[in-house]
């Protein structure tokens, strides 16, 4: 957690500005991610869980909640998507993934750095969406063979992030 | 260049893969029994584990369908373009052959009912 000012009220408003810049940057790149082809559907870089992730690392866990969740509303308005099966998907990944991010950080904080984290949270993402997919969906003896390799991917591409993160946090001074 | 901690949490993806793999891996896609349906409205499930050849009456004579190690195809059928033979041995749950001339349909069935197609 970064210091925050002894006024309630003026840590509410840097919060809030905060929280909704992160969010902006993090529906961007979201946006921008939507528009990259990708080889199969629910397989992405996941560079919004980063912000996420940015976040929970500089400003604590209450603030990269609030991201994550209004991500996902935002995104999917921004997108067209909301209410539709891949807004439920959306939700599933987004609340497993920071559930994921919560508990890295309740028991390894100090010890687990970025891509730890971008790891856990990213496998935690696709078995979600997976999760819900099977319930939802797809029959899940369709999906069962696809499981293994799509949550390799999801954690390949967690450390990818990881690092990505990493390379800016210590790029970027602490405010 | 990771830490320790990386690397515990990166174990224990591994090891959630690894474990998703052993658990899923075999169930996938493994076909129960053969299924013929006819025109004629003739339904008959065959177990793979028996080998046979049988012969089925569709609207212009006869389709064999071949059941041989767990695999099934039609071997022959009563039309003009034999498309049905193309498709080959049918191995995975959800695949099927089709006579539509003759009106005969093999298709292998799995533990769980199966979609061909999605749509969003």
């Amino acid at each position: 957690m970064t210091p925050s000012p002894s006024d309630p009220a003026a840590r509410a408003a840097r919060d809030d500005a905060l929280v909704a810049g992160f969010t902006a940057l993090a529906v961007a790149v979201q946006v921008l991610e939507s528009a990259v082809p990708m080889p199969l559907p629910g397989v992405k870089p996941g560079l919004a869980n980063l912000v996420v992730l940015i976040v929970l690392l500089r400003h604590g866990l209450r603030l990269a909640a609030w991201v994550a969740a209004l991500r996902v509303l935002v995104g999917s308005l921004a997108l067209g998507t909301f209410l539709t099966p891949g807004f439920a998907l959306s939700v599933a990944g987004a609340s497993t993934s920071f559930g994921a991010l919560a508990l890295v950080h309740a028991l390894g904080r100090g010890a687990v750095g970025p891509i730890g984290y971008s790891a856990a949270s990213a496998l935690a993402h696709m078995a979600g969406q997976l999760a819900l997919a099977a319930v939802l969906l797809v029959p899940p003896a369709a999906l069962a063979p696809l499981v293994p390799a799509l949550l390799g991917f999801a954690t390949a591409t967690g450390v990818a992030g990881g690092i990505i993160a990493r390379t800016v946090l210590s790029r970027t001074p602490p405010p | 260049m990771i830490g320790r901690g990386d690397a515990l949490v990166l174990a224990a993806c591994a090891a959630l893969i690894a474990a998703s793999f052993v658990l899923l891996a075999p169930r996938a896609g493994v076909a129960r029994s053969a299924l013929v349906e006819t025109s004629r409205g003739e339904r008959r499930e065959l177990a793979l584990d028996r080998d046979a050849r049988l012969a089925f009456v569709g609207r212009r004579g006869l389709t064999t369908v071949e059941v041989r190690d767990r695999q099934a195809r039609i071997l022959d059928s009563a039309c003009e373009q034999k498309l049905c033979l193309r498709a080959g041995w049918l191995v995975r749950a959800g695949e099927s052959s089709a006579c539509l001339p003759n009106g005969v349909t093999l298709r292998l069935l799995g533990a769980d009912p199966d979609y061909d197609a999605l749509t969003l």
